[in-house]
């Protein structure tokens, strides 16, 4: 089987495996990182959502030949041991989750949007994370947690 | 195997699927099942004994674990269990942790449905923990730890009258409090079931009838054997397979698939004659007339309402890790009714209910359709030819297929109004499935001085909603309709 070489969360990882293999599944059972999501294996409801090289991508529809070479960053990637990131602390300030399982697909999303478009607009947000499904319909606090994410990161800039 | 425990009250709208498999034992299994049934039912009466040991545990670090048989699926059981002990017992919210759903070590307090947890299982944990805050104010000591480090006891039944918190000196019920576990979650860290992992442990994937109802006829184990590392089995309607990855696994059960031979079934029902078929095949009628309805005086109004199949759609779907070790199985499973997993696989592998333990971490919704064990018997049923752990994780087409569904159903009101008063009315409820038929049946004598009610429920034609009229009463078999 051929082997695929790739950075996982900061570190150069190399998979044997069929090429063919969604990245999802290279990453729950040959990485053990769970974080990432399965929820419809057709790149539909973005549970999976990862990010590959800083643009979010759906890891249950994307085969691990695509992402040789490149960068992919986890859930798990964001702050490893270490301090929660600006939008995990407001998904959690902003207690905006229920059973949870979406979180990691909507905290990548968000990243990714607050790094394309900072400070976004209700709108922008509601468009950004467009696709994003949330079973539980916590849609709402989903908002307000993005929005508050840009605002943590305003005042970060502001103090730095 | 187990008599539904009557101080248990199901809540009568519940789906209970029958069971899908029925696997073949050898003659020692059968043997084996009568002896044990004996020591389950002397374990089952120990864990639904109302005594505080059964609901509370108390660490001499300081640890306070609270245990309950609900689950937590997105619905805020743990945080609101969490909040009702520390209330009573005194101590801040993070100071508790609270083990849910697992029926080695909790009381079963029946499934998690019927908005049930609020007003029958928060009172059970009110109740016990003000009790141990009593026994902590006769004890002479200052903390919990200390009581538990004096040998003290936190034990015997919880008096029936027990003083509880005044809800005007509540500190932690009744405000907003965070979800415990909360920061997992947002690291990606929280382990549900399709992340629970076993040393050795295999993936498993199962063959899947092209149609409901057709039967499995022959399928060669030999094509998926012979790809690397793959496991096969078929036991009477059930085959499938399990490997190293779930990407094998899948493989191996497409080969399977290759050569499966399957009974054919003539489909009588599809979603364009849905609603004509529940009319010329309403199953189970129930009628309620007084009075003619059809010849009441006044202007009459008309309405009907469909309510199609309805998949629950939780964003997990189903998933179980089983884990066989010396003749005992344990599962990890997302369920509502873990005890009822367990008893159906206590069934499905004759076992005794005190040889199987299920483990129900909070899992990835439920929404009413996870009420049933069918993934943790088919992850079982590999484990146990894999001789290993195995994982099985339906996927989003098996969900929506082989989940059970919400019931169909047809509604048809009328009603004649005269003179600014109803002065009849009609209603007709056609279902697949079971229907709460008692309160709408008795709804009529209040809606009007003439009336006629009719509530009916048909065999079900998706999985889950039943076989035949029969077999729903005998099993139990229920939907709601609530459209």
């Amino acid at each position: 089987m051929p082997v695929y070489r790739f950075e996982v969360n900061g570190q150069a990882r190399s998979v044997e495996t069929a090429a063919d293999r969604p990245l999802l599944e290279v990453l729950r059972e040959d990485l053990g990182l769970t974080g990432t999501k399965y929820g419809c294996g057709e790149g539909q409801c973005r549970a999976c959502t990862v990010l590959v090289d800083g643009r979010p991508a759906p890891s249950c529809v994307t085969p691990v030949r695509n992402v040789a070479g490149k960068r992919v960053k986890t859930i798990e990637g964001l702050a490893g041991d270490g301090a929660l990131t600006a939008v995990q602390r407001a998904f959690l300030e902003a207690q905006a989750f229920q059973c949870g399982y979406c979180t990691p697909g909507m905290v990548l999303g968000a990243t990714a949007l607050l790094e394309r478009t900072p400070g976004p607009s209700e709108q922008q947000i509601r468009e950004g994370l467009n696709g994003h499904i949330c079973r539980c319909t916590g849609y709402p606090r989903i908002v307000a947690a993005v929005q508050l994410a840009s605002r943590f990161e305003r005042e970060a800039e502001s103090n730095g | 195997m187990a008599e539904q425990n009557p101080r248990l009250e199901l809540e009568r709208f519940e789906l209970r699927e029958p069971d899908r498999y029925r696997f073949e034992l050898d003659r020692r299994e059968f043997l084996g099942a009568g002896l044990l049934l004996t020591l389950f039912i002397t374990q089952e009466a120990a864990a639904q004994g109302n005594g505080i040991e059964a609901r509370l545990h108390l660490g001499e670090d300081g640890t306070i674990t609270v245990l309950s048989g609900k689950i937590e699926e997105g619905q805020g059981a743990r945080t609101e269990i969490a909040m009702a002990a520390a209330e009573e017992l005194g101590v801040p919210l993070a100071r508790v942790s609270v083990v849910l759903g697992d029926t080695a070590r909790v009381p079963n307090d029946g499934g998690t449905w019927g908005s049930a947890t609020t007003p029958r299982t928060i009172p059970a944990v009110r109740s016990a923990c003000a009790s141990a805050r009593g026994i902590l104010g006769q004890s002479g000591h200052k903390s919990y730890a200390e009581l538990a480090k004096a040998g003290g006891k936190i034990a015997g039944a919880v008096p029936a009258k027990v003083s509880l918190q005044a809800v005007s000196e509540w500190r932690i019920l009744g405000k907003s409090q965070a979800r415990p576990g909360g920061e997992a979650i947002v690291r990606g860290a929280h382990e549900y079931p399709s992340d629970v992992k076993r040393p050795g442990m295999l993936y498993g994937a199962v063959l899947r009838a092209p149609a409901d109802g057709a039967r499995l006829e022959s399928v060669d184990l030999e094509a998926a054997r012979k790809l690397a590392g793959v496991v096969a089995v078929r036991d009477g309607e059930f085959a499938g397979c399990a490997a190293a990855t779930s990407y094998e696994a899948r493989k191996a059960v497409a080969a399977l698939a290759a050569s499966a031979r399957w009974s054919t079934v003539n489909a009588k029902v599809s979603s364009e004659n849905l609603y004509d078929y529940l009319k010329q095949n309403p199953g189970r009628v129930r009628d309620d007339v007084k009075g003619s309805p059809g010849t009441a005086a006044g202007q009459r109004i008309k309405g009907e309402y469909r309510c199609a199949y309805i998949q629950h759609a939780p964003m997990e779907p189903r998933a179980a890790v089983a884990d066989w070790e010396n003749g005992r199985l344990t599962v990890w499973t997302g369920s509502s009714n873990p005890f009822g997993v367990r008893d159906a696989l206590a069934r499905a592998f004759s076992l005794s209910a005190g040889q199987v333990r299920v483990i129900t971490p909070d899992f990835g919704g439920g929404f009413g359709g996870k009420h049933t064990g069918e993934a943790a018997i088919e992850a079982a049923r590999l484990a146990k030819e894999a001789g290993k752990p195995v994982s099985l994780r339906w996927t989003r087409a098996e969900e929506f297929a082989w989940a059970y569904c919400r019931p169909a159903a047809l509604i048809e009101v009328e009603a004649a109004v005269e003179g600014g008063s109803i002065t009849a009315v009609g209603f007709c409820q056609l279902q697949f499935g079971g229907v709460g038929a008692g309160e709408s049946i008795q709804a009529g004598e209040h809606a009007a001085p003439v009336y006629r009610v009719r509530i009916a429920a048909a065999a079900g034609i998706v999985p889950g909603a039943g076989v035949d009229g029969e077999q729903l009463r005998a099993r139990g078999v229920h939907g709601r309709t609530g459209c």
